[in-house]
């Protein structure tokens, strides 16, 4: 009887520990901070917009210049969409 | 009572087993021994017991012919169901065999199928990586404080000369439908149908009685700009060469299409030679590619050269000579891409005017539009991804004519309609005038200058000299850019103090909505510098022009000056769009 009850303070233990973690991970580091991004790390940061690109060729599509790579308009609207998807604007 | 039913019925089954297993002839030898004779079976009812012969206590249980017992018809019985189980057996092999084919048959189609399946998905999968369509389309707004005689702005727009101020109008001006057709890793297929605006009013007389009006006046028509076939794998064995392609068809020309994207506003306005009489596009065969040097993959050089038509894209070709044009860009620091850093153009394109070789066999006095056409372009400039700065010299020959000088707006005179009043009477600049013989006068329309301007570009000697500036910055932190361009030519710098030399600059802003999308709004201007002068007919002469003759109906003036040769300047503000994808 006491073995059983100490195997099930165990179970509930790792439990709450497993929630507590979860839970934690989802809140704010501290107050005021946003939620971190599900897929944020270290090099996600916002993509080249293409407003600040010099552009490099003007066809189907047009090619830009972003920090010495080059994209297509294609990659930078992807990134861009990724980007405000994974960012949505707080209101 | 349950030994009992075990022995009546462990007699019943010995009974059986006796008449069927037996052997037929021992029975008949022992109750039956021919035929007719009939075999009796006795039965205690007691005991349940079958017996063959009677005895105490046994009742005659049956009697059975023995003809059914006939031995050789049990054999043939015998042989027969051999027979019959053989041809079962055998059908059984057949059906067996049968059924092997089948399954073997239906693994084969299975196989097979699963070879098929692969490739059709492959070639669905595929099917989007082997086509491309995009789109590019320019659309603008524009409002002329000052009209005037001037080239195009963009392609295929015009506008009223002189006395039109404040003409405006809304312009689409390209229309690009971009078909690309990759059917291997090597080649390529570009289509590219794109609208113009139609300028034309000839109408048809149909028999004796009937005519037909122009349809075409204005119209917003389709034709193609782009058609052509490309080998992209030329050089890929040869590292420094990697990236050259060959091109055949309607293609573009190694200077236009580049400049277009060094400048990045064609979308605005038009670049420098495009802009005088250079189309962007001809038919012929190209070659073009990067050159990367000591093993890295930086761009040392750029190259594009070819043979093509001496007619543009949207001319019909009259010559028997062929132009070549070639371009060779050096990057001296090497470019990581596109036009990075400091680079040194050249440019050079011989070819002749666009005249059929039975015209240009005759005999003239100036060889005009069958004169030779020299264009040689030298660029430095200087891009970085925030701003791009670049200048241009220009040197030609027979480059600019009056054709090109008033394709956005030009006298009437020059398209077959006289302006101003015609002299009828009396004596005007030297000529005797008469209604059947009227005449120009100098002060009245645009006649006898446009007769002049033809002398001074059409001549065949006419020598170009044009200096250029284009470039761009864009304002840091915002989507905005600004740009500009500045153009100055002298269309013949054998003509001293040339009343058609002229400035142009463009100066504007540029918006970038998203990847797409970009608006601009800009001012245009067109500037003959001189001030207003005469020039004397005797000075014109020299040129080509002559004195006394007959233009669109009219005598031109035989002495003197003509007046107001310096045409008026032109002043405007657009609006561009541009959307590609």
């Amino acid at each position: 009887m006491k073995a059983g009850t100490n195997h099930q303070f165990g179970r509930f233990a790792i439990t709450a520990a497993a929630i507590a973690l979860a839970g934690c991970s989802a809140m704010p580091s501290l107050p005021g901070e946003k939620a971190a991004p599900a897929r944020q790390n270290a090099q996600s940061g916002p993509p080249p917009s293409v407003q600040n690109c010099g552009i490099v060729s003007i066809s189907s599509p047009s090619k830009y210049v972003c920090n010495d790579k080059v994209y297509t308009s294609f990659d930078l609207a992807n990134l861009r969409q990724d980007w405000e998807k994974n960012h949505p604007v707080e209101r | 009572m349950i030994k009992r039913k075990i022995k009546s019925k462990l007699a019943m089954v010995v009974c059986f087993f006796l008449l069927a297993v037996t052997p037929a002839g021992q029975v008949l030898a022992q109750n039956a021994s021919g035929s007719g004779q009939m075999l009796k079976l006795y039965v205690d009812p007691r005991t349940k017991v079958v017996y063959t012969e009677p005895g105490k206590g046994r009742r005659l249980l049956a009697q059975i012919p023995a003809s059914s017992f006939d031995a050789s018809a049990i054999q043939e019985q015998q042989h027969k169901t051999e027979v019959q189980l053989q041809q079962n057996q055998q059908q059984i092999s057949d059906l067996l065999e049968k059924n092997q084919r089948l399954e073997t048959s239906n693994s084969n189609l299975t196989t097979q199928m699963a070879e098929i399946r692969p490739a059709w998905r492959s070639y669905i999968e595929n099917f989007q990586d082997k086509f491309q369509i995009g789109t590019l389309l320019y659309g603008d707004y524009r409002f002329y404080t000052h009209t005037g005689f001037q080239p195009q702005e963009l392609t295929q727009i015009t506008n009223p000369g002189p006395g039109n101020n404040d003409y405006n109008a809304f312009d689409v001006t390209r229309t690009y439908l971009n078909f690309f057709f990759f059917p291997t890793k090597d080649w390529t297929v570009r289509l590219t149908p794109n609208m113009y605006k139609t300028i034309g009013s000839a109408n048809v007389k149909v028999g004796q009685s009937t005519g037909f009006g122009s349809n075409l006046d204005g119209d917003l028509g389709v034709r193609m700009k782009y058609a052509l076939l490309q080998y992209n794998s030329l050089w890929d064995k040869v590292p420094a060469l990697k990236g050259g392609m060959v091109k055949v068809g309607e293609i573009p020309n190694p200077l236009v299409g580049w400049e277009e994207d060094l400048y990045g506003y064609r979308y605005v306005n038009l670049t420098p030679w495009n802009y005088l009489s250079l189309s962007s596009t001809q038919l012929g065969i190209s070659m073009e590619g990067p050159i990367r040097l000591f093993g890295g993959e930086k761009t040392y050089l750029d190259y594009g050269f070819g043979a093509y038509d001496n007619a543009s894209f949207h001319a019909f070709e009259q010559t028997d000579t062929k132009q070549f044009m070639g371009r060779l860009t050096a990057y001296p620091f090497g470019a990581d891409w596109r036009f990075q850093g400091l680079g040194i153009t050249g440019f050079y394109n011989y070819g002749y005017g666009n005249t059929a070789p039975d015209t240009t066999s005759l005999p003239t006095e100036v060889k005009g539009p069958d004169a030779h056409i020299t264009r040689i372009a030298a660029l430095l400039h200087y891009t970085a991804e925030q701003f791009g700065l670049a200048g241009e010299f220009d040197y030609c020959d027979n480059a600019f004519s009056a054709a090109n000088l008033f394709s956005g707006s030009g006298p009437a005179d020059a398209f077959g309609f006289p302006t101003g009043a015609a002299v009828t009477a009396g004596t005007i600049a030297g000529n005797t005038c008469t209604a059947a013989a009227p005449c120009y006068n100098p002060f009245s329309g645009y006649g006898a200058q446009t007769d002049a301007w033809q002398a001074i570009l059409n001549n065949g000697r006419a020598r170009q000299i044009g200096f250029d500036m284009f470039g761009h910055y864009h304002i840091p932190g915002t989507p905005l850019t600004a740009f500009g361009m500045f153009q100055w030519l002298m269309p013949n710098d054998h003509f001293k103090s040339d009343p058609l030399d002229f400035q142009r600059f463009v100066v504007g802003v540029s918006y970038q909505v998203n990847e797409y999308l970009r608006f601009a709004i800009d001012s245009q201007n067109l500037s003959f510098y001189h001030n207003q002068e005469s020039i004397p007919v005797s000075y014109l002469s020299d040129f080509g022009y002559a004195p006394g003759s007959t233009f669109n109906g009219r005598k031109v003036p035989a002495t003197g000056d003509i007046p107001f040769m310096v045409p008026r300047d032109t002043h405007s503000i657009f609006a561009n769009m541009e959307f590609s994808y």
